[in-house]
């Protein structure tokens, strides 16, 4: 026994020694890092110079070269429509980035078009470039292919095809490796448009480069822009499309590219293709794996790739000059999910980015750094498409995709001593996601504002599972550390209502002489009221309804009865689009919840029927999982295409554009009903929320400075695919709607152009501009919700009701069963908030 | 006497087969995970498919899920495709298997030692403070979890260890559930015994170490066991401290297995309670001595 | 008067002796008393202030209205009901089947030790690991719902009809039945066989010798292990937890749930309150164990 016990305790002292040291270890590092991680912080900041690059629609940025403190970059301006202008390399100095001087500069037509992809600074300071030029004067612009079959003579589209029409079409099958036996069966309509769709890859424009037309040169200029000499590789460059150029240690530029192989033309390989500056001659090697990420050379000529390795995870790989292939020495794994714009650095180094975080690494000691997120330094992208210098002198090009126009931004951030940079009051804004519209408010406010600096705190991160997220915002707002200003999109706003934790915003609107004469939608502020306060307040939001023809349930309000009854006299329609009989109760439920569980009140309601009526109404349908199953792999029709063709009831309408309104009225034309989901008394409207839900916290210090940053968000909300909440940015939304798009026609005729709105294949339709009575009706729509689909519902109750409606469906109790027990159920849920 | 015997026999007959009902109940649940965990994915989701709404899709698809529930004993073939996976593809189990032990065995070792010393304390020295400050033992030891929790997770905040695994430790650490078995052990220690050390000149601490704990070392590893088996079970500490998934141990996993890989669960689960078996095993005599000295509350 | 003197100056050195070891043995306690108020006590006092005011961000005290509340609260009286309900079918179940087993065991009987082993093994296995045999067997189709269709009854939907308390009663007994009995086994172990002995020549039967002779010596354990009992009751939630989640069937819903539900619900000062009101209820019921046992105690040893 003694002896047993020794060795018992050995054995514990042995496994507690490992787990110390490794668990303490682990503890102690995890903990250090994160002082490391502030103490970087501290120590260090970033000023910032901004230099707009391109700032307009009709400008291209290509490529950037730098060279000391001059940067060369090319680029492309244009006359409005694209069909001239000119193609240039310029140069300026980062000490006066006003002063550019252009090096060389090409025109083109509408009839050609040039290209920049690489530029290099050589060490005399002369530049080295690629230029692509390519030449459509005497072809057939392939995007208009389809628009030759009716002018041949009697030809209707509907014939079956003949080798005969081919000729006559010009289309030649060997190009993609057919023969006639496999388009035989088809029409010569089919034929255009399969040929259509395999001679552009889909995206309109991209399609010219992948024509034999294309010349390209090796260009080689002095400093002046002088050329002194110019090498034309365009055989060798012909089935070259590089994603990135990277300059090799051996002096050869390296190109990630893809290549068709195969008869199929769907398979596509990964290929490195090497290009020796000197004599002109390109080789063309296999990458051999096709979980390429991205390359990039670092600042000494090493290619990096950046792979995913077997595990699905990101790893670093390097490319073997001598053999020509991965070397697959260096397959270090990387902390990150993914990787974008992998750029050059110094020495050993690279800089990547990760959803606008930017790393840099180093390859002789493996060493992948973070460096900071770029909304730190107020830089707001969309996309990263450059990174240089240094980490003490770091440039940065990003790029914004506005509505209407492209701005390409050069960010010139020097390291300073945290000291240097005046300090500034924080204000935490928590959100689960920060949404775009609020991460460019910030950045906009945090430029402004001399005093504060307003610090966005993500609650869902990527390794924050999504209760835990939860959990902890919720601990935060409640131990007093809480965010100032609260984003509540996606949360249960329900469940914060009555305690007092965010201020009253009608206070502020009332209080604030500018914002108080706005036009504002009363009927969406309504849904977040909370004894007569407003909670939150939403920029933009959309309406979710359900369109049907007006035979079918003529001016009747869409009640659950109507409902019931229209889905049980058609047992062979879908109802609503891909809806299950789980989505459709949960749809139901959630769009009712109101009815079900009155928070005010403190009552719930499963047990008088209604919910049973929910129940039967779904019964039938299909369940989702056979929705899915069914659809797998097959051609799905898409939802109008099915209104249209009328085996569909319900069109589902999101309606967050005049387009989508308008869209209702084309698709049935013999006039139609509009609804939210049906209800008790039906005529609901429903809107959506899902993203920019600002609140206040109560305990905030600086009240008044989160209202003007509520007031920021508010103004510059995206309303490009969402309805405004400001009614005089609705009407001025429905006043572009409502002007036609005019263009002259062949005939010299000013006509109106619609917009061609298309699903799938088969289905399209124009939209003309809108009519004044639509506008109205719109409006008067959209300023007359009465219910909210997001976040009204309680997620616990709702997973009660999923739950226990499963034994209903699978016929293991009776509804009325069922009822009885969600009552239970949630009524316990309800009681503890009493 | 010849009647009074056969009475005794019947009895003790009757007595045997109550023991074997009774260890069928308490064995049944057990033994089932066990054997089960030697079912295959497939197996498990013919089976009990209707009770776990989630069994896991293979890659080949939707697998037959029987309309009935089967509870079986005996699977159809022995198959180690649910260790397999749980061992060798998903690294997670391991991971939280092995978060598991990083919480549980610090806590229980640290624990005892400072429990044993706190133990020796009441021991020695009694007085109105010392039955005070025993009493609030008592009741701490005896509160539900969800009294502690707000503390808890003030605590952690307060000294900035939130989710840090030292949020486990520490509290787990300075619980007081393992001072009061340890005190029960040490009072019946003779007082002779340590008063003969007392006069031989032996201070507070070599009594406590040369005498005191090697006397009490079936009671150290029984309250260790007990420390242990109740760690090992945390669901709310772990869920409530720490929000990185990272960090939690298997158990939470556990607590979720309706809503994760099924088909894995009875291997997982097996998989968990092995350590307390082998301890419950090595160690049985001292877990029930030790229990056993626990009658009374004084 | 010689004596005296003597006596005096031997006793000065010897308290002082004491003293010293008074305060050693106090450092002894120090380490784990400091972690217990630094971890238990203080915050717990931070609850009680939570558990009077009216909310986190505000702070404004509101004296006993929280507990007024609570005491209204239908979620906290249904848990409070189904706790107390819960512990009086469980606790004389636990307390009479481990008595019995112990006493099944206290005789002479073939492979005793290893019925022990089995009896105590549940206590060491996690719950969460036998969870999954329980809800195969108590599932709507599952194997007890198949059996007692053989005598030809209804399908019992246990996890949500007034069933479900058998479920947590037997997972509960089927938990602490082991621990119980280890306790009783020790007590009949400590029965004077010379006073039974005695009693059996007087031609008592084995009934009377128990319920005459034994019981009384265990009253004691018997006292303990109910308050034991009552206590452990109190911390069924995670197995019922485990079974059927955060909002289980009305006749399941315990203390713990209203208190882990108020947690994730932001509602600090209610489970503040619910949790001072269930540590005074603790405190009482120890407090009558303490008291009890003083009594009973006494009543064996005269």
């Amino acid at each position: 026994m003694k002896r047993r016990f020794m060795r018992l305790a050995a054995l514990g002292m042995t496994v507690v020694t490992a787990c110390s040291v490794t668990g303490c270890g682990k503890g102690e590092s995890g903990s250090k890092e994160n002082s490391d991680d502030k103490e970087a912080k501290s120590e260090y900041g970033y000023l910032v110079d901004y230099v707009d690059v391109v700032n307009s629609e009709n400008a291209e940025f290509y490529t950037l070269a730098m060279d000391g403190d001059n940067i060369y970059y090319s680029g492309a301006t244009s006359n409005e429509d694209w069909t001239t202008g000119e193609v240039y390399i310029k140069q300026f100095n980062i000490a006066s980035p006003d002063e550019q001087k252009t090096i060389v500069s090409y025109d083109f037509t509408e009839d050609s078009y040039i290209y920049i992809p690489y530029v290099q600074v050589k060490e005399d300071g002369s530049l080295l470039f690629i230029r692509r030029e390519y030449d459509y004067s005497d072809m057939d612009v392939t995007g208009e292919m389809s628009e030759t079959v009716p002018e041949l003579e009697g030809l209707t589209g509907e014939e079956t095809i003949t080798e005969e029409y081919l000729e006559l079409l010009g289309i030649d099958l060997e190009e993609f490796g057919l023969v006639f036996d496999d388009v035989k069966e088809l029409t010569v309509g089919e034929v255009v448009d399969m040929y259509d769709a395999l001679t552009s890859d889909g995206d309109s424009g991209e399609e010219y480069y992948y024509d034999d037309n294309g010349k390209t040169y090796l260009v080689t200029v002095d400093a002046e822009g002088k050329e002194t000499s110019s090498k034309d590789v365009s055989e060798a460059m012909k089935d070259c499309y590089p994603y990135s150029y990277m300059l090799g240690k051996d002096g050869k530029i390296y190109m990630q590219t893809e290549v068709i192989i195969g008869a199929d033309m769907d398979t596509w390989e990964m290929c490195m293709f090497s290009l020796d500056t000197e004599s002109g001659e390109v080789e063309q090697y296999t990458v051999g794996t096709s979980e390429v990420l991205g390359m990039t050379a670092t600042g000494d000529g090493q290619i990096v790739v950046a792979k995913y390795d077997d595990e699905g995870e990101v790893c670093i790989d390097t490319w073997d000059m001598e053999k020509n292939k991965l070397s697959g020495k260096n397959e270090d794994k990387l902390d990150v999910m993914w990787m974008e714009s992998m750029y050059a650095g110094e020495g050993d180094t690279f800089f990547y980015s990760v959803d606008n975080t930017l790393y840099t690494y180093d390859l002789s000691e493996q060493k992948n750094t973070k460096l900071f997120k770029l909304v730190d330094w107020n830089i707001t992208a969309d996309n990263v498409s450059w990174i240089g210098g240094t980490e003490e002198n770091l440039i940065v090009l990003t790029e914004m995709y506005g509505s209407s126009n492209w701005a390409v931004t050069l960010n010139l951030m020097t390291r300073v001593k945290a000291a240097d940079i005046p300090e500034k009051t924080e204000i935490t804004l928590g959100c689960l996601y920060a949404a775009d519209t609020i991460t460019n408010a910030v950045v906009e406010f945090n430029k402004k504002s001399q005093n504060y600096k307003v610090v966005i705190k993500e609650y869902l991160t990527d390794d924050v599972e999504y209760d835990a997220g939860i959990a902890e915002f919720n601990n935060d707002i409640l131990s007093g550390n809480g965010p100032d200003l609260i984003d509540l999109s996606s949360l249960d706003i329900s469940s914060y209502a009555g305690k007092g934790l965010f201020e009253d915003l009608y206070t502020y609107i009332e209080n604030d002489a500018e914002f108080s004469k706005k036009n504002l939608n009363e009927s969406v502020l309504k849904l977040f009221e909370s004894d007569g306060k407003l909670m939150a307040m939403p920029s933009t939001f959309s309406v979710q309804m359900l369109v049907s023809d007006k035979s079918l349930y003529g001016d009747s309000a869409l009640t659950l009865d109507k409902f019931a009854e229209i889905v049980k006299a058609n047992p062979d329609k879908e109802i609503v689009d891909l809806t299950g009989r789980e989505s459709m109760l949960a749809n139901l439920y959630v769009c009712n919840s109101d009815y079900f569980v009155n928070m005010a009140d403190k009552t719930c309601n499963f047990t008088d029927g209604t919910f049973e009526k929910l129940l039967n109404i779904c019964k039938d349908l299909p369940s989702d999982e056979e929705l899915w199953e069914q659809m797998d792999g097959e051609y799905e029709e898409s939802e109008p295409e099915k209104v249209s063709k009328g085996t569909l009831l319900f069109y589902n309408l999101s309606l967050y554009s005049p387009e989508e309104y308008q869209i209702a009225g084309l698709l049935f034309k013999n006039g139609y009903n509009m609804s939210g989901y049906p209800s008790v008394e039906g005529g609901e409207v429903t809107a959506n929320v899902y993203s920019d839900l600002m609140a206040i916290s109560s305990n905030s210090k600086y009240k008044e400075d989160c209202w003007e940053i509520v007031k920021t968000i508010f103004e510059s909300a995206d309303d490009m695919f969402n309805i405004p909440v400001d009614n005089d940015a609705l009407d001025k939304m429905l006043e572009e709607a409502c002007t036609p798009n005019m263009e002259v026609d062949d005939n010299g005729n000013e006509v109106e152009m619609p917009s061609v709105y298309g699903w799938g294949d088969n289905f399209e339709l124009e939209i003309y501009a809108m009519t004044e009575a639509e506008a109205e009706a719109m409006k008067t729509l959209v300023n007359s919700v009465t219910t909210l689909v997001s976040s009204t519902y309680n997620e616990d109750v709702y997973n009660i009701i999923m739950e226990e409606s499963e034994a209903f469906f699978e016929g293991d109790a009776t509804a009325s069963e069922v009822c009885e027990i969600i009552q239970s159920r949630v009524n316990i849920f309800i009681n503890e908030d009493n | 006497m010849r009647r009074k015997k056969k009475k005794g026999a019947a009895g003790m007959a009757a007595k045997t087969i109550t023991a074997l009902i009774f260890s069928v109940f308490f064995l049944l649940p057990i033994v089932l995970t066990i054997t089960n965990s030697f079912m295959s994915t497939t197996e498990i989701s013919s089976n009990y498919g209707k009770v776990f709404s989630s069994v896991s899709d293979d890659e080949d698809g939707r697998e037959y899920i029987g309309e009935k529930v089967n509870l079986k004993f005996i699977p159809d073939m022995v198959s180690f495709e649910q260790y397999w996976s749980v061992l060798l593809k998903s690294p997670e189990y391991l991971l939280k298997f092995w978060n598991s032990v990083i919480y549980v065995v610090p806590i229980t070792l640290f624990q005892i030692g400072i429990a044993s010393m706190a133990a020796y304390s009441f021991t020695r020295f009694e007085g109105k403070i010392k039955t005070m400050i025993f009493f609030l033992y008592i009741i701490l030891m005896l509160m539900p979890y969800q009294v502690t929790l707000v503390p808890n997770y003030l605590v952690s905040d307060w000294l900035n260890i939130l989710n840090t695994r030292w949020a486990v430790w520490l509290p787990g650490i300075m619980s007081p559930f393992s001072v009061y078995l340890l005190t029960k052990y040490m009072k019946r220690i003779p007082v002779g015994i340590i008063e003969a050390a007392q006069i031989d000149g032996a201070g507070e601490l070599r009594i406590f170490w040369n005498i005191c704990l090697p006397l009490c070392k079936g009671a150290l590893f029984s309250a260790a066991m007990l420390v242990f088996v109740d760690y090992w079970n945390m669901v709310e500490q772990p869920l409530v401290l720490l929000k990185d998934s990272e960090l939690h141990p298997l158990s939470i996993f556990l607590s979720k297995i309706n809503t994760g890989e099924t088909g894995l669960a009875f291997a997982v689960a097996t998989i968990y309670m092995v350590p307390n078996l082998l301890l419950f095993f090595y160690g049985e005599d001292y877990l029930v001595e030790g229990i056993a000295s626990q009658n009374g509350m004084k | 008067m010689f004596l005296t003197k003597v006596k005096k100056q031997s006793k000065k050195p010897r308290s002082n002796r004491k003293r010293n070891r008074a305060a050693a043995s106090s450092l002894f306690l120090l380490p784990s008393f400091a972690g217990v108020m630094i971890f238990f006590v203080v915050p717990f006092l931070v609850v009680i202030y939570y558990a009077l005011i009216d909310n986190p961000v505000q702070k404004n005290f509101v004296f006993l209205d929280n507990f007024i509340e609570l005491f209204q609260n239908k979620a906290f009286l249904l848990a409070a009901g189904n706790t107390i309900k819960f512990s009086l079918i469980a606790v004389p179940l636990a307390v009479v089947l481990s008595l019995a087993l112990a006493c099944v065991l206290e005789k002479n009987l073939p492979f005793k030790s290893q019925f022990r082993s089995f009896f105590l093994t549940p206590m060491m296995v996690p719950v969460a690991s036998v969870v999954l045999v329980f809800q195969v067997l108590f599932h709507q189709n599952g194997v007890i719902n198949e059996f007692i269709g053989v005598f030809g009854a209804d399908k019992i939907n246990w996890f949500k009809s007034d069933y479900a308390m058998v479920i947590i009663v037997i997972l509960f007994l089927w938990k602490n039945l082991g621990y119980n009995m280890i306790l009783f086994l020790a007590a009949l172990g400590a029965v004077p066989k010379d006073v039974l002995e005695a009693a059996r020549m007087d031609g008592a039967s084995e009934f009377q010798l128990f319920f005459k002779m034994k019981l009384k010596y265990l009253s004691p354990t018997l006292f303990f292990v109910t308050i034991f009992s009552i206590i452990n009751s109190f911390k069924v939630f995670r197995e019922v937890y485990l079974l059927t989640g955060d909002y289980p069937y009305e006749s399941l819903y315990m203390l713990q749930h209203f208190m882990n539900n108020a947690f994730q619900s932001l509602n600090y000062q209610k489970l503040s309150a619910a949790a001072v009101v269930m540590s005074l209820v603790m405190v009482v019921i120890i407090g009558i164990l303490f008291v009890a046992e003083n009594h009973f105690g006494k009543d064996v040893e005269g």
